[in-house]
């Protein structure tokens, strides 16, 4: 098969009045289509410049981006803005496109009813619960119907046991859809629990420093269930040596 | 809104509770109104008690039958609509160019950059100061009047509401950009939408402000308006002219505070 997101020898370096920020170094890096990856590494070390330049956002100093298909954004809050409804923020993607087609508003309307929004399309966004309006970003991020989906930290801004279940909704959805998803997060468990791959990235300037293959048995996708196959814990030590964090 | 449909049943607790509630509110607003008539009513006595001079002082019923002569003749009515046409004329137009004007800076950070430093200036100016030159280059009428006014707002409305656009959260607007969104577009669906409680909070402000260079503008040059029958009242020592003008002009404050607050609810039924 051949990758839907490849980074060859990509390097980034940023510009400030006290000098040039080498932030990532040579990395090389290939995403199949269908498949869910996760990017761990010690904070700081660019792992969101790295989405930002495979959704175009900023460009590399060095190296060669190709993507093959429609990005999809997830950031790390739901960012719904506060002064649309529920519908017209799901719609925001395709109003920026100009793809407001009868078939997309239906589409998205499909997509509102058939994950538990149906109710709640013309309320605001201070009306719904934190994993409500993740999934209404999901939904916006979805309408424009993307290929490779990049999920920025997307659930850091909740607490931990919405976090666990819109994680595990999120995932789910998103396999359902059949999109390709690059997920970048700190949570090493998180990672393992989503993904089909993990990268471990170094220290700033970041690099790939190991690839692991997650393969649990469990019997059906699903994040909160991966977390109690006996292979998760092997993974999680492996790859917390892995990023050597220290503990002050 | 589902959640409220809360239930209608009350507990007793509740219900002392809402009570209480209801009665501080009552309190409230029946010593609002004793105040009030009160100031008006120990204002009256003390001239026909011979307290006060009513001659300089005036006294409430002196006001009163100077409004109602004013008012049958016409004349009142003139004054008053000309300063409220000055007014709205200077605060709406204050408003609108003082918000084009932080679009524009906001387009471009290096035109706003160079206007820094002379914004800062201008907006600790007491722009009145600036009443008699526009006067001398604008001529003896009313459209002096209104740019006086007009001056008055729009400086500290682009600093206000410039400060609301730079402060819109940068993920909003880079959500935008991940779906390909243009500058126009960033501006139309989040910085100005998220600045509408800031600008008409700007407006607000700039009631207040335009009232301030009418009245001012007024002094200076007027034939009408409550300015000028406050500066000529008080020239010819027809006090319940001048004090009748300044009532007046609280109340038509007030009102305008009030219609401005009611947009604010309209536009604002987001907000929780």
């Amino acid at each position: 098969m051949r990758p839907i997101v490849s980074l060859e020898d990509v390097s980034l370096r940023y510009h400030s009045m006290n000098g040039e920020t080498l932030a990532i170094s040579n990395l090389c890096l290939s995403v199949l289509p269908g498949e869910f990856l996760s990017i761990v590494g010690p904070s700081g070390c660019g792992k969101s410049s790295l989405l930002s330049m495979l959704a175009g956002l900023i460009t590399p100093s060095e190296g060669i981006i190709s993507v093959t298909g429609e990005i999809g954004y997830m950031l790390q809050k739901d960012y719904l803005l506060e002064w649309r409804t529920i519908r017209s923020n799901a719609l925001l993607g395709l109003e920026i496109q100009n793809k407001l087609t009868p078939e997309n508003i239906a589409y998205v309307e499909t997509l509102l009813n058939q994950y538990g929004l149906g109710d709640f399309k013309e309320h605001y966004p201070y009306q719904l619960s934190g994993g409500m309006r993740q999934r209404v970003a999901l939904i916006r991020t979805l309408a424009i119907r993307p290929d490779i989906l990049l999920l920025d930290e997307p659930f850091s801004a909740l607490d931990y046991q919405t976090r666990l279940s819109v994680s595990d909704e999120i995932g789910t959805i998103i396999r359902k859809e059949g999109k390709t998803a690059i997920l970048v997060s700190h949570d090493i468990s998180e990672a393992i629990s989503l993904a089909d791959r993990v990268v471990v990235l170094s220290a700033r300037p970041a690099q790939v420093k190991k690839i692991y293959d997650i393969k649990l048995s469990i019997d059906q996708y699903s994040p909160i269930k991966a977390r109690e196959a006996p292979e998760f814990r092997e993974y999680f030590n492996a790859i917390w040596k892995e990023l050597d964090v220290h503990v002050a | 809104m589902w959640h409220k449909k809360a239930a209608k049943v009350v507990s007793k607790e509740q219900a002392a509770f809402l009570n209480r509630l209801r009665r501080r509110k009552t309190a409230v607003h029946g010593i609002q109104w004793v105040l009030l008539i009160g100031f008006f009513l120990l204002w009256e006595i003390a001239a026909r008690l011979g307290w006060i001079d009513p001659f300089i002082f005036s006294q409430p019923s002196r006001m009163l039958h100077a409004g109602i002569l004013m008012g049958k003749d016409g004349s009142l009515w003139t004054h008053i609509g000309t300063t409220l046409w000055e007014t709205v004329a200077g605060f709406v137009l204050g408003t609108l160019i003082g918000t084009l004007t932080a679009i524009l800076l906001w387009w471009n950070r290096f035109i706003s950059d160079v206007a820094e430093p002379y914004l800062v200036v201008l907006n600790s100016l007491p722009k009145t100061a600036l009443a008699p030159i526009i006067i001398v280059w604008l001529g003896n009428n009313q459209t002096s009047i209104i740019a006086v006014a007009l001056l008055t707002s729009v400086i500290v409305t682009v600093m206000s509401v410039l400060n609301g656009f730079l402060q819109v959260d940068g993920e909003k607007i880079k959500l935008i950009q991940i779906f390909g969104g243009t500058k126009a577009q960033v501006l139309k669906k989040v910085v100005f939408p998220a600045n509408i409680p800031c600008i008409i909070n700007a407006l607000k402000i700039n009631v207040g402000l335009s009232f301030v260079g009418v009245i001012v503008g007024e002094f200076l040059v007027a034939q009408s308006g409550l300015g000028f029958l406050i500066v000529y009242g008080s020239q010819i020592f027809k006090l319940d002219w001048v004090m009748l003008s300044v009532i007046i002009l609280a109340i038509m404050a007030a009102l305008m505070y009030e219609g401005i607050a009611l947009l604010e609810k309209i536009c604002l039924k987001w907000q929780q």
